[in-house]
């Protein structure tokens, strides 16, 4: 007995000599053979943000559905069985699963419902990969900037495609150990970088607002596309670039090719007259005319090297400041032949045209600046129309900012940040260099300004702001190569207020139908955005002027309507709630008026006017209003609110009943 | 030294009254003998003992040791195990996070509040003069153009003179 332990203890030991010694090698390259892969860790895209840090693209984890075909008894029962599921062909795909041995993907990147559904066959043979897909939630908005990845997750357009390296991030390999049970246990190695985040410097609702609108008015005009840029013209970011016809990032095989252009970078157009800036600048800058200096528009022809060119309206004897304003094609090429080829060429290359602005948006392109050595004897007055040069929207809106902030061209910039954690890639500041100076761009700012208050560009007036701009209506040239009778591209550049711009804007409409020009194709639309933004962005009105009649419909228990009836902003009496027409002009722009209306109130209801220091109103009680009624109160009384926290009012100072000037300060506490 | 009677194999024993060939029969008797050794001492052996135990210890360190070995092992795939599935609860969170993230930027998307607005709500589009902007909020652009022309950051100053 003892014996045959003892030969038990030796085999055993034996055995365990063997295993573990002599076959140690084979047997641990078995072993991990069969528990040990190397898998390469996918980096999962970074999110694409606005300005305001709201996700525009974005990456999940979805399921992958593929196939070990020698693993299927069946192919057809399973092409039969999976294809409806996932909408694709079972002929077809019961073809693949024949046609390939070890492995063939069925469908990448599925739903999660259609993942569902097939996970509940428990098909042999078909498998699930986790994979990243790319997700817009605002499908198209900002489309053409964003951009769009392929299947293999590598961007294909927009901010994907210029900054795929940065946004992709770097793959890893790891060494994953697993059981029987596939149950991982031990993984190690490089887990790859994920991608980094990247903010631009779009606004989500203001890229909405110019979407909304440039989209309303192709469909009002049947136009062939259109393209809209915002712009802020003290740093160059671009606030908004809206394209159409325009595509759903989420589906963009979908669509043809023809919406995936951005146009706003990759579209060469001449101008027309808002090409005209150029050349006034420029003569103004080189001292060769005066603001007040009258040129004669010779009845609205001129005759240059065998060519006679006529304007749209026979003008005469014009300023310079109404040869903007009009839009007289003769006066503006009496500037460009004083300036010369050279200068006007420098001048037109200061200005960016002819060489891409380094945005960073793929596909942008240089457009078409012939130098003076390739031009005709009719091309310097053509290009001072803004015909025969071929520029991009981005080019001419960067122009109008650099009048817009006081002559400095900057580069127009569509990425604010990246990072990844706490750590930010170092972009380069603002750039920019001077085109005109301080005065010129005062000047220019100024004619521009006439032009929209009595020019051809009143479509654009503002309600409650100043804006300056310019209409531009261009022919477009045909396939033959001549300039085409029905086809136009109307346009108008602006910026807004005059005395502080805070965005510039361009609308350019391609090929409307039923009318033309930019004064009435593509100013409203200008206005409209314009006035949206400027609300949003939270600019105060500078132009008491314009504030036309403007129906009200507020219905009876708006708050802050009785306010309203008080301070005489709204009719009172029975039919009050109904739509009635006013005339109202906020107080804060005259203030003179608002207390001659309040006059007709009972004496120390509203206010009163001192006699020795000026105009005084009573403030009232403002204990217990809400943010807005407050507001309604301090604005018809001609205050300026200075408001902390929110809810209702709890504090305020001075207190209800003292006598100030109008335009003072009021400050108020507000508490919940 | 004890003795001990011992009672023989039976096999070798000749059987009791056998006569041997040419030989007188005589009965064989036994005597019981009384032996009393409970007096007696075992003489220890310390060198033994002394490797005795240090052989058990030696044992028993190596038996806890592999003990240790094996516990450390198990352990180490314990721990294995529970990375591996925090490492899953980490990726499942942060994929949670970021669908969260996705529906929310979906949920606030400014066509869909636009068209909730004006069709559920019956809400319209401020006029302007509705629109009034409340004093303690930093405007847009704090700077007049002609105070960014001066900027100092902007480089380059020069105009496009001639060369």
């Amino acid at each position: 007995m003892a014996a045959a332990a003892v030969l038990w203890v030796i085999g055993l030991f034996a055995r365990l000599y063997y295993l573990q010694i002599i076959q140690y090698v084979d047997l641990m390259a078995r072993a991990q053979r069969q528990q040990c892969r190397v898998i390469e860790v996918t980096p999962k895209r970074g999110t694409i943000y606005d300005r305001q840090m709201q996700p525009l693209a974005i990456s999940l984890s979805v399921d992958s559905v593929y196939a070990m075909p020698t693993e299927i008894p069946d192919p057809e029962l399973v092409a039969k069985s999976a294809a409806p599921i996932l909408g694709l062909d079972a002929i077809e795909l019961e073809g693949r699963l024949r046609a390939s041995r070890t492995f063939c993907w069925v469908k990448r990147k599925v739903s999660d419902e259609q993942a569902e559904r097939l996970r509940a066959l428990n098909l042999k043979g078909v498998y699930f990969q986790q994979e990243a897909k790319r997700f817009y939630p605002h499908h198209e908005l900002a489309a053409h900037v964003v951009g769009y990845v392929g299947v293999d997750d590598d961007g294909l357009a927009g901010q994907e495609y210029a900054l795929n390296e940065q946004i992709r991030g770097q793959a890893g390999k790891a060494l994953v150990a697993a059981d029987a049970r596939r149950q991982t246990f031990r993984s190690q190695g490089w887990e790859g970088q994920p991608g980094k985040n990247v903010v631009l410097t779009l606004d989500r609702t203001i890229q909405y607002i110019v979407e909304k609108e440039l989209r309303a008015a192709v469909q009002k005009w049947q136009a062939a596309g259109g393209t809209v840029i915002v712009q802020n013209p003290g740093t160059g970011e671009v606030l908004a670039m809206a394209n159409e016809p325009t595509f759903d990032p989420n589906r963009f095989q979908e669509s043809s090719f023809e919406a995936h252009l951005n146009r706003a970078v990759g579209w060469v157009y001449e101008p027309g007259s808002t090409f005209k800036l150029v050349t006034l600048a420029a003569a103004l800058e080189e001292q060769l005319t005066t603001p007040n200096e009258v040129i004669n528009c010779q009845h609205g022809s001129i005759v240059l090297a065998g060519h006679v060119i006529h304007d749209h309206e026979p003008y005469d004897n014009l300023t310079v400041e109404q040869v903007l304003a009009q839009s007289s094609g003769v006066g503006v090429i009496k500037l460009a032949l004083r300036l010369g080829e050279e200068r006007f060429y420098r001048y037109i290359t200061a200005f960016g045209f002819g060489a891409r602005t380094g945005i960073e948006a793929p596909g942008e392109e240089r457009g078409l600046v012939k130098p003076p050595r390739r031009w005709s004897g009719i091309s310097i007055g053509e290009m001072a129309m803004g015909q025969e040069v071929g520029v991009t929207p981005l080019q001419i809106v960067s122009a109008y900012s650099a009048i817009a902030n006081g002559g400095v061209l900057f580069q127009p910039r569509l990425v604010r940040d990246v990072f990844l954690g706490n750590a930010h890639d170092p972009l380069l500041p603002a750039a920019g260099h001077r085109v005109v100076s301080e005065r010129t761009a005062a000047t220019m700012r100024q004619f521009l300004t006439a032009v929209v208050e009595g020019g051809t560009g009143q479509e654009a007036q503002l309600n409650g702001y100043t804006a300056a701009g310019k209409t531009g209506t261009a022919q477009k040239i045909d396939p033959s190569g001549s300039y085409s009778k029905t086809h136009y591209a109307a346009s108008f550049a602006g910026f807004a207020p005059v005395s502080r711009p805070a965005v510039t804007i361009l609308v350019v409409i391609d090929s409307p139908v039923g009318a033309i020009y930019g004064a009435e194709v593509a100013a409203p639309v200008f206005r409209s955005i314009a006035e949206q933004t400027l609300a949003y962005l939270n600019i105060p009105h500078d132009n008491p002027s314009r504030w036309p009649s403007v129906v009200r419909s507020l219905p009876a228990d708006v708050p802050g309507q009785k306010l309203a009836q008080r301070a005489g902003l709204l009719p009172s009496g029975p039919d009050s709630a109904g739509a009635a027409t006013s005339s109202v002009r906020p107080a804060s722009f005259s203030s003179l008026e608002l207390i001659a209306s309040l006059g007709t109130e009972p004496a120390g209801n509203l206010g009163t006017m001192g006699l020795e220091d000026g105009p005084s109103v009573t403030v009232p009680d403002l204990t217990g209003l809400a943010v807005r009624q407050v507001a309604l109160e301090c604005q018809h009384l001609g205050l300026e609110l200075n408001l902390t926290g929110s809810g209702l009012a709890v504090e305020q100072n001075p207190a209800g009943g003292s006598q100030i000037p109008v335009g003072s300060h009021i400050w108020v506490r507000f508490a919940r | 030294m004890a003795t001990i009677a011992v009672t023989l194999p039976r096999a070798r024993r000749r059987p009791r009254y056998q006569p041997v060939a040419g030989r007188a029969v005589f009965p064989e008797i036994y005597f019981v003998k009384q032996i009393d050794n409970s007096r007696l001492r075992r003489e220890v052996d310390r060198e033994k003992r002394r490797e005795c135990f240090s052989l058990l210890g030696l044992g028993i360190l190596v038996f806890f040791s592999c003990m240790l070995f094996a516990w450390q092992h198990f352990q180490c795939l314990r721990y294995g195990y529970q990375i591996e599935e925090l490492k899953k609860q980490r990726t499942t969170l942060q994929e949670c996070n970021h669908r969260l993230q996705l529906e929310e930027a979906a949920l606030a998307n400014p066509q869909r509040i636009d068209t909730l607005a004006r069709t559920e709500l019956g809400l319209a589009s401020p006029e302007p003069r509705q629109v009034i902007p409340v004093g303690g909020l930093e405007p847009f652009l704090p700077e007049s153009p002609a105070e960014l022309a001066r900027n100092g950051s902007v480089p380059g100053g020069e105009l496009p003179r001639e060369p």
